[in-house]
């Protein structure tokens, strides 16, 4: 690609002939302090909560803190570049980041500048980074399915379009593997995805986009990051931005998908931003309105009525546990608001069940809406048989006799525990996760040794895919269990087995 | 009339503080029995020449080691006589209290106090000349006539902003420099090319 530089040239001669001259009015304050991402300004005595000021380096700050004699700014960018003395310049606007079709597929940093070496990101598009959430009015219910493709979440806490599901465990659960697997799944379905990664190393954040990329989802995925070596305000600011992004999908009448990976950090970055601006700590620490800042952003998240396009923002934040402590400050908070949460424990992560997930603590609190019929039929009553046994699993263990009512009921639980274990990057289409989890809750596993239940699962959908492709298309389609599908499966399941051991 | 710009910038929590409260009490004090103007004047001139020419006694007046005792007999020796009687018992007053350190704080508060008294506008104007006596006040008469109080003009020479002049009220700077003008052109020109080049871009592309 060329450019013509005399075609530059004219355009710039073009500018300078039109040029009017103006007298350039602004509001300006002097930087008293500054350090630890923020500064001190006296003067800019116009100036509005939240507005954007300039400092002569050109790096942007945000007025955060509007004192009787001064005003805490908080800097988005580098704050070694500006001096005592300085002259800050009131902008008299909202900060906002680039928006539209040329954000997808790019690494951005929180201000929407290119981090991937692709160039400039090519829009005009922009949207304000701080936005108040849509009314009641203006929503409706949520009832469309987000499909994780994870058969354990999309059988037992099923997630809709517009939901905030909460993923919260330990370090080292799978948290951020449940949330790749999600957007993974978003492949050829429309809907654009987000992952907002705060205060992280960034070699893992290398790592997610480089899966992101082998598994094909780079496509329709925008990554914003505001990894553990940037300052306290871009973490804070990150997941705000990658929700303006995400809501240009929504009100266009599109379908989003956002992951904040992790809030527990954000609420760090934003702790630290308080305390230097001298608010008084709270809980932990916490400044008085750490709540609002999680509860403003996710209610951003959104299914917007059909008069406006019936778009959804699905957001999917997570939450790191210290210790399985749930009734810490920031996750209680972070439950509280969200719909439903799944609970990633690391001694079932240990004992080889992965998703990793606490089927007794999960929920979902839009539950069987954000299903299609047939999944709701075939998984109806999973949770409670699979939250049963565990209970059992722990009286067995003492060693008593069992009836051997109670010995089948152990054995189904066995066989299940096992059949909802899946590999990562291997998400499932809905239809093939009918077919599976048909064959575990109707008993049609009984006779299977338990270590060979997984290998039977893969046969049979192997089985289904070459032999009756139609089958999978048509429950796709009707997406109920009628009797006729019901005796296909039925069927294909006792043709398959004929042929396994 | 130099005010001191760079005193500004420094961040005293304290003397911002404590400023605005002595100050207004030196005011009342002076309003009751004699000149303002003239005390303010004397004020102006202490700070501005007497401390800015001899650091040494504002630092030895600020120090908090000195007893006020000391201090109260320098400030005798020095000004009785020649300062107004009111002016030097408030600054005893201060050193008393232990606040001689706050004392620029106070005069600033308390000049910017009088100025809203009678209704005054201050002006910082930077030229890259020095202006001469009739534009000056030609250039007063304007201000005058828009802000429609009396004005009180700084001026500052600055070569860096090549020509023209920056009017600076408050927080608010009127800039009609030629460097700014040139700035203001860099941006506008910049974004159209960045457009123009965008637009070809897409050309390119399909």
């Amino acid at each position: 690609m060329k450019f013509n530089s005399d075609e530059i040239a004219s355009v710039i001669q073009a500018e300078i002939q039109q040029y009017g001259s103006t007298i350039d009015v602004r509001e300006v304050g002097t930087v008293l302090e500054v350090g630890d991402g923020i500064a001190r300004v006296y003067g800019l005595s116009n100036v509005m909560s939240g507005e954007m000021v300039e400092f002569p380096s050109g790096v942007t700050g945000l007025a955060f803190n509007l004192e009787e004699k001064s005003v805490g700014v908080i800097i988005l960018g580098d704050y070694l570049s500006i001096k005592e003395g300085d002259e800050v310049r009131a902008l008299g606007k909202l900060l906002s980041v680039p928006a539209g079709d040329a954000v997808i597929g790019r690494v951005l940093d929180p201000l929407g500048n290119p981090l991937d070496g692709k160039g400039p990101v090519n829009t005009t598009i922009t949207r304000p980074v701080e936005l108040i959430a849509t009314g009641v009015a203006e929503r409706q219910p949520v009832k469309e399915p987000m499909q994780t493709g994870i058969k354990a979440i999309d059988a037992m806490t099923p997630i809709g379009r517009g939901q905030r599901e909460l993923i919260i465990g330990d370090r080292k659960t799978g948290k951020t593997a449940v949330a790749i697997d999600a957007i993974v799944n978003q492949k050829g379905k429309g809907v654009k995805c987000f992952y907002v990664a705060i205060g992280q190393k960034d070699s893992s954040v290398a790592l997610v986009i480089d899966a992101l990329e082998k598994n094909g989802a780079m496509e329709f995925t925008t990554v914003i990051v505001a990894g553990a070596s940037s300052p306290a305000p871009l973490q804070y600011v990150a997941p705000y931005a990658g929700t303006a992004m995400a809501e240009h999908f929504m009100f266009n009448g599109g379908h989003a998908l956002i992951v904040y990976d992790d809030l527990s950090k954000q609420a760090v970055a934003y702790r630290q931003l308080s305390l230097l601006m001298r608010r008084p700590p709270g809980r932990e620490a916490f400044p008085g309105d750490v709540f609002y800042c999680h509860s403003r952003l996710l209610e951003r998240s959104a299914k917007l009525s059909d008069a406006l396009g019936g778009g959804s923002i699905t957001s999917l934040p997570i939450i790191e546990t210290l210790e399985g402590e749930v009734s810490a400050y920031i996750p209680t908070n972070v439950i509280s608001i969200t719909d439903g949460q799944i609970y990633l424990q690391p001694d079932l992560f240990f004992a080889g069940i992965r998703p990793a997930m606490n089927v007794g603590i999960s929920v979902s609190r839009v539950g069987g809406n954000a299903q299609i019929k047939a999944m709701k039929k075939v998984a109806g009553g999973l949770r409670l048989d699979l939250a049963s046994f565990r209970a059992l699993e722990a009286f067995a263990q003492l060693g008593t006799d069992l009836d051997p009512q109670t010995q089948s009921k152990l054995d189904r639980g066995y066989r299940m525990v096992e059949l909802l274990k899946q590999s990562q990057y291997q998400p499932m289409d809905v239809a093939e996760q009918i077919i599976s989890i048909y064959a575990g809750t109707r008993g049609h596993l009984d006779d299977i040794a338990v270590d060979r239940v997984r290998e039977f699962e893969i046969g049979l959908l192997n089985f289904v895919r070459d032999r009756k492709p139609d089958l999978l298309v048509k429950i796709r389609e009707v997406a109920d269990l009628t009797a006729d599908i019901e005796e296909a499966i039925k069927s294909v399941i006792s043709t398959f087995k004929a042929s396994f051991r | 009339m130099s005010e001191n710009q760079k005193s500004d910038s420094a961040f005293d929590d304290e003397s911002m503080h404590v400023g605005p409260i002595y100050a207004k009490a030196l005011l009342a004090a002076v309003g009751s029995s004699g000149n303002v103007d003239a005390v303010m004047e004397q004020f102006h001139s202490l700070i501005h020449d007497v401390f800015d020419k001899q650091p040494i006694l504002e630092m030895a007046l600020a120090n908090p080691k000195l007893p006020s005792e000391e201090k109260i007999r320098v400030l005798d020796k020095a000004f009785k006589g020649k300062m107004d009687a009111t002016l030097l018992t408030f600054l005893k007053v201060v050193s008393r209290r232990g606040r001689l350190n706050a004392i620029r704080g106070i005069y600033r508060a308390a000049a910017s106090l009088r100025d809203e008294a009678v209704g005054r506008v201050r002006v910082l104007v930077t030229t890259s000349q020095p202006l001469d006596v009739a534009a000056l006040s030609s250039l007063k008469e304007k201000l005058q006539n828009l802000f429609k109080k009396e004005v009180a003009i700084t001026t500052k020479v600055d070569a860096t902003i090549l020509g023209g002049l920056i009017v600076r009220v408050g927080d608010m700077v009127f800039d009609g420099s030629v460097d700014g003008q040139l700035n203001l052109l860099k941006k506008a020109t910049l974004a159209r090319a960045e457009i123009a080049i965008r637009e070809k871009l897409s050309s390119l592309a399909s």
